[in-house]
């Protein structure tokens, strides 16, 4: 591929999934810096591997997948703080400031959520607010269905247990796929 | 509704538009300013430094591109693969990167670092690669000066060489202005721009057309290893000058027509100016070629 095509491509799939790679970063990160950061290294490492990126929704769900090992690394302080450019900076910023989170950090669902193991929370999350499969929480997470089957299985368990024992009758919410 | 999708902080629906927000476009700007790493570095060496010299800090260099901001909420540096923008005192510098970059992409950097101005860089012949075609301001309300100037890098090497830069500057104040710009042409683009092949560097230096026939010429200029197309011409009856009838330029032309002029066309092609009768006044001249052209 030429680099005007690699160019191209690499602006087509920027522009189909911005907004969803956004999306996810914001979902799962407490700061706007943590989510620029993340939403920045997701599509640096995208170009870098431009050859290896799927074509269709394949590369949003391989752009999931990288944000999510981005989102671990960054977790461990293992990304250094992004050279961002200031307008991504103020424009996440603002988003934040929209959302209401001080009702959402009161919620005993929301606290109960947060409390369950990182796996767990991804799984659920990739199901509740992505709207993923399983054949496509697969191809995220790189393991089978099956295994994605099973573990979300036991996800939700845990998550209508840990809600039983906070006081909250165990809805159907993130019981289903999507 | 279920209560996992009511804590998110933000539904993808809420996002519409970010995309083409400014934040979403420097950050694109910045990565595909990089080379993407298995891409093969097919580029000269001088055209790749600034790159390698930030690749040191990796994803971090990758996102370099516009990250000063005005008080206008605008950046003051842009980066593409088309073009590299800056401000120098009250100048904008640019970098042309690919000469034959979409022009969207030269209106993009632009727009980044919030100056209204357009360029198009045009096929030209060699001696008018790097010459202003045309500036002027584009009729949508706010225009300011327009001082304009193109440079080369390094200092003074000849534009249709690979190793040499184009670099444009002008105003900080300037709005609204559009600028085309001659740029080298590719195999079988026809150059923007007339120039003549009879002159000291034109690709028939050294051999004149002017009165002679088409039998005569034709010969001559496919020695040389060129190739000609014709333009039939129509003489103003009354004074100097000609104009050219589109329909008519499929007539054949034959090997009795005379020659008055020859421009370069494309790469290795040029252009004769032919009429199917001779007449007192070289129509292109006005008279003899030796009264305005002088080698």
């Amino acid at each position: 591929m030429s680099t005007q095509a690699r160019t191209s491509r690499f602006e087509a799939v920027y522009t189909e999934t911005y907004e969803q790679i956004l999306g996810y970063a914001m979902r799962r990160c407490p700061s706007p810096e943590d989510a620029a950061d993340v939403v920045a290294e997701t599509f640096a490492t995208a170009w870098r591997r431009i050859d290896a990126l799927p074509h269709g929704d394949e590369a949003r769900l391989w752009l999931y997948g990288v944000a999510r090992n981005t989102l671990a690394n960054h977790r461990r302080g293992q990304v250094r703080r992004q050279q961002r450019s200031a307008e991504l900076n103020v424009d996440i910023a603002e988003l934040y400031s929209r959302t209401p989170e001080g009702v959402a950090e009161l919620n005993t669902i929301a606290r109960t959520f947060r409390e369950l193991s990182d796996d767990d929370r991804e799984l659920l999350s990739l199901v509740a607010w992505e709207g993923l499969d399983n054949a496509q929480i697969a191809k995220v997470m790189g393991v089978s269905r099956n295994a994605v089957r099973i573990r979300l299985h036991r996800a939700r368990k845990r998550f209508s247990q840990a809600l039983a024992s906070a006081g909250v009758t165990a809805h159907h919410f993130a019981m289903e796929s999507a | 509704m279920n209560e996992l999708q009511q804590i998110a902080r933000v539904d993808d629906k809420d996002l519409a538009g970010q995309a083409s927000g400014a934040g979403a476009q420097a950050l694109l700007a910045a990565i595909v300013a990089e080379e993407p790493a298995p891409a093969p570095r097919r580029r000269p060496l001088k055209r790749i430094l600034p790159a390698a010299t930030a690749t040191a800090a990796l994803a971090a260099a990758a996102l370099i591109g516009p990250s000063v901001v005005n008080g206008k909420g605008t950046a003051t540096s842009y980066a593409s693969s088309a073009i590299e923008v800056w401000k120098e005192g009250d100048r904008w510098k640019s970098r042309i990167k690919d000469p034959f970059a979409d022009p969207a992409e030269f209106e993009k950097a632009f727009r980044a670092i919030g100056v209204d101005v357009t360029l198009e860089l045009e096929p030209a012949s060699p001696r008018f690669v790097g010459q202003i075609f045309e500036s002027g301001a584009v009729l949508r309300g706010k225009s300011g000066t327009s001082f304009f100037t193109v440079d080369q890098e390094p200092e003074g090497c000849a534009l249709t060489s690979p190793g040499c830069t184009m670099l444009l500057s002008f105003s900080t104040n300037t709005a609204g202005q559009h600028f085309k710009v001659g740029r080298p042409a590719k195999p079988k683009e026809a150059y923007e721009d007339s120039a003549l092949a009879t002159t000291k560097s034109g690709s028939l230096a050294g051999y004149r057309v002017d009165e002679k026939t088409v039998r005569e010429v034709v010969p001559e200029i496919e020695k040389r290893g060129l190739k000609v197309v014709y333009q039939i011409i129509d003489p103003n009856p009354n004074s100097y000058g000609f104009t050219m009838d589109p329909k008519r330029q499929n007539t054949r032309v034959g090997d009795d027509w005379v020659v008055w002029e020859a421009q370069e066309a494309q790469l290795g092609v040029v252009r004769l100016l032919v009429t199917d009768k001779r007449y007192d006044k070289n129509p292109v001249y006005g008279g003899p070629r030796d009264k305005v052209i002088k080698d």
